[in-house]
This record gives structure tokens, sequence and C-alpha cells, in this order.
């Protein structure tokens, strides 16, 4: 781990994110107000984490076969007997629904040729594998060998499943193929805390769209984990935006970063006004209607917060959403959980994962996930909506506006992936901020620590 | 059908389909693809792609029928409005 930084040397010009708390109409929790920045020095992190084979090859072994992993949501398996498949480079987990309460995981695959016991989600009343016909009891007791007489050394005691490390946090499954792996909560830390308010467990999947892409899935994920690319890459927003103005905090095995709106981004020239600023939040041409009109001695930040809370008492506890500060309703507070979980506090309804696509190290799976409050009976999570590499996620109409931003990043990863190669003939690493890239930074940290093991 | 003033270099990007951006800078206009690729027009220089693309996204949003949804913030305040 790197210093923890003791004073804010360094830092953007214009308002910090302090500042702009301290202009919110409700009250702001003390995790908005905790700082936790850490220095993790300005070396450059080496290219060929992201280009090569063998690199993939010692992430398999030495991070995915052993950190543990968000797999699903438990409303993908709600009933005893539902089951989920959860993929991660050559390896697959099937993920049972045992109990009311109860959930367990195994490797997915079948103890007498291999095959994957389960291809797909489903309902099951029994793990049968499609091949020869082997059988499990969905706790994983063998029941069933076909022509027993002639495997006269398996002993079905000993031939059950193994059952793998599951832990539960907010309506997540999250699992872990190493058998020793630390304690679910000792992993998570106090991430819990900071979502304490959002009630993750109570949201259902509204929207589940995964991208493949032609780059590994770190170069996807670093995308969307710091806000020092909305100038160039999202340029529309930043009238409204204070990109610089984003504050990046360590906490344990997660880093959260959080970009405020309804300010202006320091890199402007000019001084916009509160309306401009709201029209650039919503996205307004300069042929278009205004959508929102500020009031004389309100902002921006005030009214987008305002609408927010109206829209969402709609379909939550109207006391709750009265709770939530302007903060929690409009900025972009987005964490990452080593290594590849990115859930969005306040009421942002974002939850991003990033994985390689199959065994392909210069190919990544980009998901996204809506997860949002509903009232009355829950509703069926969404299927997944998948989109191939050659596809546009302009297609995503199920992500309204947020399609666009991502077409935008999306036209970026590729590019970044290509160039990298040719980036090794001159240097051997890319040129990290010290600050604005801490996420990355602290993702390496980790990283390098599970990689040396 | 979806114009905007680039916030940093004050060019005008407007879209006149999901394909092509008319950019306007200092009285002289081009065209150039959703990438940012030169066509045509008496302005011939670099312009953003990115900016290119979003105006053209938009329209391509839009021909597609995708509208403020409850999930963007514009939603809220078409809601809003509907409400008033």
């Amino acid at each position: 781990m790197g210093k923890n930084i003791e004073n804010k040397r360094d830092r953007s010009p214009g308002l910090s994110y302090a500042e702009i708390l301290d202009t919110d109409t409700h009250p702001v929790s003390e995790i908005w107000r905790t700082e936790s920045p850490v220095d993790f020095g300005t070396a450059d992190q080496p290219a060929d984490v992201y280009t090569s084979r063998r690199f993939h090859d010692l992430e398999m072994e030495k991070i995915w076969l052993k950190v543990w992993q968000f797999a699903c949501r438990e409303e993908h398996i709600p009933d005893i007997g539902d089951t989920e498949v959860y993929d991660i480079g050559k390896f697959s987990v099937l993920i049972v629904r045992t109990g009311i309460d109860e959930i367990k995981a195994y490797p997915n695959a079948c103890l007498h040729r291999g095959r994957l016991l389960r291809d797909c989600a489903g309902h099951a009343t029994e793990l049968r594998c499609p091949y020869h016909g082997y059988t499990w009891s969905l706790e994983g007791e063998l029941k069933v060998v076909p022509s027993e007489w002639d495997f006269p050394q398996v002993n079905k005691d000993e031939y059950a499943l193994t059952e793998l490390p599951v832990g539960r946090w907010g309506g997540f499954v999250f699992i872990s193929l190493d058998l020793d792996v630390e304690p679910f909560e000792d992993f998570l830390g106090t991430l819990s805390l900071h979502f304490e308010n959002y009630r993750m467990e109570e949201r259902f999947v509204e929207a589940h769209v995964a991208k493949v892409m032609r780059c590994n899935w770190k170069t996807a994920q670093e995308a969307f984990m710091e806000a020092f690319h909305l100038a160039t890459t999202h340029p529309a927003i930043i009238t409204g935006t204070g990109d610089c103005n984003s504050r990046y905090d360590v906490f344990g095995n997660f880093a959260r970063a959080v970009t405020p709106t309804g300010t202006p981004s320091p890199h402007l020239t000019w001084d916009p006004s509160e309306q401009e600023m709201l029209d650039a939040m919503l996205d307004r041409g300069q042929d278009e209607e205004r959508l929102g009109v500020v009031p004389e001695g309100k902002t921006a930040r005030e009214m987008a917060a305002m609408a927010s809370r109206m829209r969402v008492a709609q379909v939550a506890d109207p006391e709750w959403v009265e709770s939530l500060s302007d903060a929690e309703m409009i900025d972009s507070i987005y964490y990452t959980l080593f290594p590849n979980f990115h859930p969005w506090g306040g009421f942002n309804r974002i939850v991003y994962r990033f994985r390689p696509y199959g065994d392909e190290h210069e190919m990544s799976i980009f998901e996204t996930l809506y997860l949002s409050p509903f009232k009355g009976d829950r509703p069926p999570p969404a299927k997944v909506h998948w989109i191939g590499p050659d596809e546009s996620i302009l297609e995503a109409h199920e992500l309204g506006f947020l399609a666009r931003v991502f077409d935008q990043d999306t036209f970026n990863m590729p590019q970044v992936q290509k160039g990298m190669h040719t980036l090794q003939l001159v240097k051997p690493g890319i040129t990290l901020s010290r600050y604005q890239e801490t996420k990355l930074r602290h993702f390496f940290d980790i990283y390098n620590k599970y990689m040396s093991k | 059908m979806h114009q905007m003033i680039h916030p940093l270099t004050r060019a005008i990007y407007d879209a006149e389909t999901d394909e092509v951006v008319k950019v306007t800078r200092d009285g002289k206009s081009g065209l150039y693809t959703r990438n940012g690729e030169y066509i045509s027009g008496e302005l011939k220089q670099s312009v953003d792609p990115e900016m290119c693309r979003w105006v053209a996204s938009y329209v391509e949003h839009k021909n597609a029928g995708v509208g403020a949804s409850a999930r963007d913030r514009a939603g809220a305040f078409v809601a809003m409005k509907e409400e008033k």
C-alpha cells in the first residue's frame, strides 16, 4: 500500500469536493466526508500486463483462482433448485440455491469425464451430467452412477461435488475458486458500511448488457475508474461536470471516486451560468427546448437533485429518498472492489463487471447492470443482452443516455489495446497520473501482491 | 438535429444524420463522419471525433425511439413537466 497523503498538495484548481458538499441542501453522511487519499508514487505501469499471454495465464492462476469475485445476484436464483453458471476465463462455476437462505457453488464439471454439469442457468431438481448421466443432488451428493457395476473405484461418499466458498452481500453472490480464501467479510472490509443506506438487496436487475470488447479486461475497466478522461472522451458533459474536482479515496481492497455534477470543469476557459450547466447535464442541444429551468437563487445541483428525488420517490420509500443528500442523488460515486467489481454509490444504479472473454487475453466482457428500486412484487431480473465485438453498444437501448456515453468509451478501448503493443517498442510502460488515476494505481498495488504470491 | 457547442473549442457540432456531422468554427463549416473524418466543406481541420459521435449518436437513438427514459437524468425533468 502507498503512503497516506496528509495534505492536499497537487490538486486541481477549482472547488474541492468537500467544499461542494458544504453547499448540499440535505445532510451529508459522514461516509461522504471521509477522505482517504493514498499516494502510490509516480512509477510507470508495465504495459505487458495488458498485452502478454504470459500475464493472462499468470492471472488465471494467481488471481482468478484465488480471489473473491461477483458471480450473480441472489435474484437470479430465487427458488430452491435454481442454478446460475458463472464463467471466468477457462473455468466455470455452478451456483445453486439449495435452501431458502442457502446458496452453494461447485466447480462446474462432471467428476466422470469432466463435461460441464450445466451449460446455462435454469431450474433443476438434480445436477445430471448430459453426457453419461452421472447425477448429484442439489447439495452435491453423488446419487446416480450409471453402470455402477463398472465403476468399482467410485465411492459415492468420496465423489461429492466440492463446495466452493460463497459470500453474500447486498443481494450479490460472490464465489472463490480457492478453498482457503480469506473470509469474505475480511475481503470486503468496510464496503458494506459505504452502501448501508442504499438497500442494494432491495433492488432488481432492470437492465443487464454484456458487450464483448477487443481489448484486455483491465484495459476495458480502466476506462471507468477515473474522471481524467472526461474532458477529451466526453467533452459535451464537462460544462456541468467537475471532472478534475473529483476525489479519489482508498479503503483496503476497494477504492472510491466521486465526480461532482452541477459544477463546471476547471478545464473551461469561460464561466457557465447555472442554466448552462443544467442544460449540459440534460444534454440539451442549442436547437432544443429546455427541459428544466434554474430559477433565480437556485443552482443546477439543487434542481437536478430535486428532480431526481421526485422521480425516485415514485418507486421507492419517499422518506428514504428525502434522507439522501444532493451528492448521493446526482454525483457519480464509483467504487472498485478488487479485481473487477464496480458498484456505484448514491442513487446511481450502475454496477460494472469486467472479465476476460473466455481464455482470450486480448478480448473481454464489459457488463453493465442497472439495479433499480421497485414497489410491490419483485420484478424478474432482466436477461443478459449480449452485444458482439463488432456491434455497437448503441444497440443497448435499455441503457438510455448511458449507451451514448459508452459509445464514446468503447471507441477508445480497442485502440488503446492496439496502441499498447506499439508503445512497448519505445517505452515499457504506461504513464499514470499521481492522483487522478489513483484507482488504477490502487488496483495494481493489490494486483502485484497477488501476482507475486 | 442535435446542435452543441464544444465546451473547450467553442466550435458548433450539428448532426445532419446519424453518420454525418457539420462542424462550424470561425464562420467556416465542414462535413465530417461520426468518427471525425473529413468529408467536404470549407472547414478542413482536426475536429473532435468524440464530439462528432456524441451528436450523431443522439440522432441514432432518436431514430430508434430511445427517448429520455426513467434511467436518464433528463427523464426526471420530463416527468416533472408532464406532472405540471
